[in-house]
């Protein structure tokens, strides 16, 4: 019987540490929405960053953007709460300019990152007041 | 000799323009709001960012991040109204107070006219170019050794780009000077509007539409305010040469409608 607890307990935690590590692998998570006007940011759905390591990166991929092909908008990770505090560093602040159709690119966040729920911000590089559909693939953690 | 009388005349409506205390903080603010900016850049210094080349860090850049570009937003979206309050508000006050058959009965309607246009572009061309040259100026001299490009990771294979990429410091002394130009075009519209209907609703009104007809055209006239962008010279000439023509246009057509005007002196 405690042989048969010991298993059961063994291959919970497998599936645990399966999941877990599925998770933290490089991923591609699809993202689509619109970048506001008015000088308004915007933000994709939360995910889990489960990591501490700062040396692991997120990663954002500007598959299409309604600006036109080519064009540049600004991505960061903000941390997943009303505050949408900046936890990716590097750039200009944290923010990192990204062309259409360049593929993914990794950039690194701050231990404010760490095992918390984040999120993917947004706005156009230019200084005009335009709505413009973007979508792609972004991951919160690449390993 | 003309030409002396002509800049007493403005250095008349200057002074005339900072005894008001609304338009001398609207003067301030159009000198002194660029460089505001630099407080936020700072404050990316401050939390370890990287630091911008100067030429990256200018107002004109639009290079700071997470507000929408709000500085250039309250600053260059709303310019039509700052220029109205600055420039185009004394015709109606002279029409009002019949100063204005006075000065028209002993210069003639042409000069008026002239004179007026000429002051509404040198006080807004004037303090735009004043205050864009002020924020150059210190983002050189803090920003001084600054390495970062934000737009290094990507080649932009466009004649227009590179050239602005090699010559930074002159793209800059460009782009302030079109849209310190730009801006004293738009007040010679607001002050021959104000000039021909002698109504403060109906020039704010038409002024207002004009300019937002720029703006939310496809390509925006934002974009030929903006250098370092993937929006190159040759798309944005464009708008560019069609915002000269039209304001133009409508600056020889009111003029010449005002100095035709039925019943006045001439």
């Amino acid at each position: 019987m405690k042989k048969k607890i010991l298993t059961l307990l063994a291959t919970v935690a497998l599936i645990g540490s399966t999941s877990l590590t599925a998770q933290a692998t490089d991923d591609n998570v699809s993202y689509s929405f619109n970048i506001k006007a008015k000088c308004q940011n915007t933000y994709s759905t939360g995910r889990y960053r489960q990591t501490t390591n700062t040396s692991n990166p997120w990663k954002v991929d500007l598959a299409y953007s309604g600006e036109g092909a080519g064009t540049i908008t600004t991505f960061w990770l903000a941390k997943y709460n009303s505050n949408h505090t900046v936890v990716s560093v590097g750039g200009v602040d944290g923010t990192h300019n990204v062309k259409q159709g360049t593929g993914a690119k990794y950039y690194l966040a701050s231990k404010k990152a760490s095992q918390t729920n984040v999120c993917l911000g947004a706005e156009n590089n230019n200084n005009v007041d335009k709505t413009y559909e973007v979508s792609g693939y972004w991951d919160e953690e690449t390993y | 000799m003309e030409c002396e009388e002509k800049m007493n005349i403005i250095l008349y409506y200057f002074k005339r323009c900072l005894s008001k205390p609304l338009c001398v903080i609207i003067m301030f603010f159009l000198i002194f709001w660029p460089s505001c900016e630099l407080f936020i850049y700072l404050k990316y210094i401050f939390n370890g960012s990287n630091v911008l080349y100067p030429e990256y860090a200018s107002f004109l850049a639009s290079n700071t991040v997470g507000i929408g570009h709000l500085p250039q937003a309250v600053y260059l979206w709303l310019m039509p109204i700052y220029l109205l309050i600055l420039t185009s508000n004394v015709c109606l006050e002279e029409s009002e107070t019949g100063v204005m058959n006075v000065l028209v009965a002993k210069m003639g309607k042409k000069k008026y006219v002239q004179k007026h246009l000429i002051k509404s572009f040198l006080i807004s061309a004037g303090a735009v170019l004043l205050g864009l040259m002020i924020n150059l100026l210190l983002v050189h001299l803090l920003f001084n050794g600054g390495s970062y490009n934000p737009f290094a990771s990507y080649d932009f294979d466009n004649v227009y780009y590179k050239w602005e990429v090699k010559h930074m410091f002159e793209t800059n002394i460009i782009y302030i000077v079109i849209v310190s130009a730009c801006m004293g075009l738009l007040a010679m519209v607001g002050t021959i509007i104000m000039l021909i209907s002698r109504s403060q609703k109906i020039t704010y009104a038409i002024t207002l539409v004009f300019w937002i007809s720029f703006f939310w055209i496809e390509n925006s006239i934002m974009y030929v305010f903006q250098p370092f962008t993937e929006y190159y010279f040759d798309t944005t000439k464009v708008t560019f040469i069609l915002f000269v023509v039209v304001c133009l246009s409508v600056i020889v057509g009111g003029y010449v409608k005002e100095v035709h005007r039925d019943g006045e002196v001439y």
